[in-house]
């Protein structure tokens, strides 16, 4: 049988050291260009300036009742239909895909420097995200961090430097090494697609609001079913001090606001059950005497779904709802929120 | 482990960094620990099911190779047959019980909800093609039943090559175990060479434009304009990503001096329908043209025959990439393009170059559709809708033009002429591939995707 040629046996046949140790001298000469070049690259980063626009926005509204949180508040809470039902002006900031580390940006930077502070701060979260020391769920997004950012704000830094992974260190160690990697990351839109945007006669502007618009999470296609393993990285106490939370209930205390922390539920088991490990449970439980201790009201979602007030014939996914249900939603919360304060009165008024 | 993951990278350098300096029966030994390494990464029951595959076809080929006539027909009827039964229950059990539903709910017999839900072993529609290839050969004494465990073993298992190939032919790549590999500083150059640029397709090309698609195939409503924006798109995400997971491999087994198959001649310089074919996913066309078209007859016997066996392995090659219908009607599509391309022939396009190549690349490019979309009221709903917003589907469609530019680039400077006068002489070689790797490492650093996803064919 006819072996194929092997690639070996189209080399050169070589004979003498030198040309022998030729070879490898190209390949370390080619390493050392790739490796090397790349790293003496070092771009000036120029911070995104605080954007003054959105605290001159947010005093307009003037409201009472602020939202903060991403996607997972987003489809949940319409605040138009909230500030109808409750009577009470109230502004979502929510931004899709971000964590604590923005939500403490905004509570500290819009509500805080605001002339007129709302009476109640809500902040959505999932799983373990509230103690969670960072700023984004998936990727991080600098423009944002800069427009959010006074330059005296420095305990947003603070927490940014708790212990990493082994990965993140890798990461940071990458980063150390060819900072031109990370300098992407300080723009809000890629340089591709800028380009593109001209070539059709947009701005920047106008392909990310165009974009937003058509591609906008409530606009989404339906999954189908899924079920998704809810996220669990540690007990509460050993998370808490690495957190933005400590801070967040700092600030709503310095500003006087009432804050109410609210866990949204991940889509219930096939058989209708929470789907809620038994380590997680642990964690809410913590987490729950913590915010009592501190005079933070609390909210577990989960316990809707066990009085089948919500169930997973409205989860898109594992814990997004479906467009349709966003002002069912809505108005399930504002109506058991009103029926809660009612009971509080209640008991109060009793002597 | 995907190829983009830090955990590759580690093991890659770990096994480069022992692997020259062992024996040739070491460094067979070491490739086959570190390819179960590979495959049990994520899920250790998926490597006893490659493990089974390889007792069962490594026991098989023996006897084929002893046996008579006969017991060889019959040991080769067990091996295809368990091959086969274990790719049709992973991947095919859940789509035929589910068609089965849905027509017997449809005429009345029935009324139930399919929930078979079995996982999908990644790579399996590759390596069991791969080791059927194996036993047929040997059967057909194309190449000879080994004898070495090791060596068999680490044929179907090759980390490189295992979740999405190339697929193999034992007579090209089990030799190449066989003999002792000598370390070659050219040879690791333009592995190392081949490997970014299979990198910066993949982090660069297929996840920025992959974005592009996911969204618009996401949106409830895209319209027409937007939704043929995605299917090209989709044209050129498939191919960075494809042929950039096969560049990868293809890097990564060059740093252990083995040689694997080409893939992709640059399809999208495909002059006709059939032409695309012998210039993309190689390895699958060529082993479905070896073992199905040209047993079932191939042209030779008529040409109702030879229509009939092109559309039966086209049919086959579409469900082979996933169990579900449009993969079927995907593939029938490409029988008919070629029937139809057939047809009118007498026009002579393929002599006028550059409109039978765009003609060419539009048909096949129009065709992804199918491919990508699995839902067919989705398609019905949207093909001739309006879309609301032009400009942004220009946009998008500028923006992935863009994208596309170094794979155009790449087909200009990969011609032959072309690369003569890189290859001149070792320095000129040297110049060439640096460029090339510091081009794709600093794209990679600058131009990357927020999010890099999984490549498309661990899904078949």
């Amino acid at each position: 049988m006819k072996q194929p040629a092997s690639p070996e046996s189209k080399m050169p046949t070589v004979t003498t050291s030198a040309s022998r140790r030729r070879p490898l001298l190209l390949l370390a000469i080619m390493l050392l260009v790739v490796v090397g070049v790349p790293a003496l690259a070092r771009p000036q980063h120029i911070p995104e300036p605080f954007d003054h626009a959105v605290i001159e926005q947010f005093e307009s509204a003037a409201p009472e009742l602020v939202f903060l949180g991403n996607s997972l508040l987003d489809n949940r809470i319409d605040p138009d239909v909230f500030t109808e039902l409750t009577g009470k002006p109230t502004v979502s900031l929510a931004i899709e895909g971000t964590a604590p580390g923005i939500w403490y940006l905004q509570l500290t930077n819009i509500v805080a420097a605001a002339q007129n502070s709302p009476a109640t701060v809500f902040i959505f979260f999932h799983d373990d995200l509230i103690t969670r020391p960072i700023s984004f769920t998936g990727v991080e997004d600098r423009s944002l961090v800069g427009s959010l950012t006074h330059s005296n704000n420095s305990e947003y830094g603070t927490v940014q430097q708790k212990p990493q992974s082994i990965g993140g260190k890798i990461r940071s160690a990458f980063l150390t090494l060819y900072p031109i990697a990370d300098s992407a990351r300080n723009q809000s839109t890629s340089p591709i697609s800028s380009i593109g945007a001209q070539i059709a006669g947009l701005s920047n502007a106008e392909l990310t609001s165009g974009a937003l618009q058509l591609f906008s999470f409530a606009d989404k296609r339906e999954q189908t079913a899924v079920i998704q393993q809810p996220k669990f990285h540690g007990t509460f106490d050993s998370r808490k001090s690495d957190s933005f939370l400590p801070s967040i209930i700092q600030q709503a205390n310095t500003l006087n606001i009432e804050l109410v922390i609210v866990r949204v539920a991940a889509r219930p088991n096939n058989d209708g059950s929470p789907n809620e490990p038994e380590t997680l449970a642990k964690y809410t439980t913590d987490l729950a005497n913590y915010l009592e201790e501190n005079s933070v009201r609390y909210i577990d979602m989960t316990g809707h779904i066990e009085d089948g007030a919500i169930d997973a014939a409205m989860y898109y996914d594992g814990y997004h709802l479906k467009n349709r249900f966003r002002n069912h939603y809505t108005e399930f919360f504002a109506e058991w929120l009103l029926a809660d304060a009612e009971r509080n009165e209640a008991q109060e008024d009793q002597p | 482990m995907t190829f983009q993951s830090l955990e590759y990278a580690v093991l890659l350098v770990l096994v480069f960094a022992v692997y020259w300096f062992l024996t040739r029966r070491l460094q067979n030994l070491l490739l086959l620990g570190a390819s179960y390494v590979f495959y049990a990464y994520v899920d250790p029951r998926m490597a006893l099911l490659l493990g089974g595959y390889t007792v069962v076809n490594y026991f098989a080929a023996r006897r084929i190779k002893e046996g008579d006539p006969q017991n060889s027909k019959r040991y080769l009827l067990i091996a295809v047959g368990t091959s086969l039964a274990a790719l049709a229950f992973f991947k095919y059990a859940g789509f035929f019980v589910d068609s089965l539903a849905e027509a017997l709910n449809a005429v009345g017999l029935a009324d139930f909800d399919s929930t078979l839900k079995i996982i999908l072993p990644v790579g399996i529609s590759f390596y069991t093609f791969q080791s059927l290839g194996y036993v047929i050969d040997v059967y057909m004494k194309r190449t000879h039943a080994r004898t070495n465990f090791i060596d068999a073993a680490l044929f179907i298992s090759f980390f490189p090559q295992l979740v999405a190939g190339p697929i193999e032919r034992a007579s090209a790549l089990l030799p190449q175990f066989e003999r002792a590999r000598k370390f070659s500083a050219e040879r690791t150059a333009s592995g190392i060479s081949l490997l970014a640029w299979g990198l910066f397709k993949k982090l660069v090309v297929a996840d920025n434009v992959g974005m592009i698609v996911d969204n618009i195939f996401s949106a409830n409503q895209p319209g027409a304009a937007t939704l043929w924006v995605g299917v090209l798109a989709f044209g050129i995400q498939i191919l960075a990503d494809f042929s950039g997971y096969t560049d990868i491999a293809r890097g990564t087994a060059r740093l252990f001096g083995i040689e694997l198959s080409i893939n992709f001649r640059h399809p999208w310089l495909a002059t006709s329908p059939a032409d695309f074919w012998r210039r993309w996913h190689l390895t699958l066309s060529t082993w479905l043209r070896d073992y199905v078209y040209i047993p079932l007859g191939g042209n030779r016997q008529g040409r109702v025959s030879t229509t009939i066996n092109l559309i039966i392995t086209f049919a086959l090659g579409g469900l082979w990439h996933g169990a579900a219908w449009n993969f079927v009607l995907w593939g029938l599509l490409h029988a008919a393009l070629i029937l139809i391309w057939r047809a009118v022939s007498t026009l002579n396009l393929r002599s006028i170059k550059p409109v039978s190549t765009i003609l060419t690349f539009t048909i096949i490019s129009a065709s992804w559709l199918l491919f990508r979309e699995g839902d067919l009221s989705f398609i019905g709903d949207n093909i001739f809708a309006k879309s609301n917003d032009l400009q942004l589907a220009a946009a998008l469609a500028a923006t992935t033009l863009l994208y596309s530019i170094p794979l155009w680039l790449h087909a200009v400077i990969d011609q032959p002429r072309i690369e003569q006068l890189w290859t001149r002489n070792d320095v000129s070689r040297t110049v060439a591939l640096t460029a090339l790797t510091l081009t794709s490492f600093i794209g990679i650093l600058l131009l990357r995707a927020d999010v890099s996803t999984e490549f498309i064919y661990f899904r078949f």
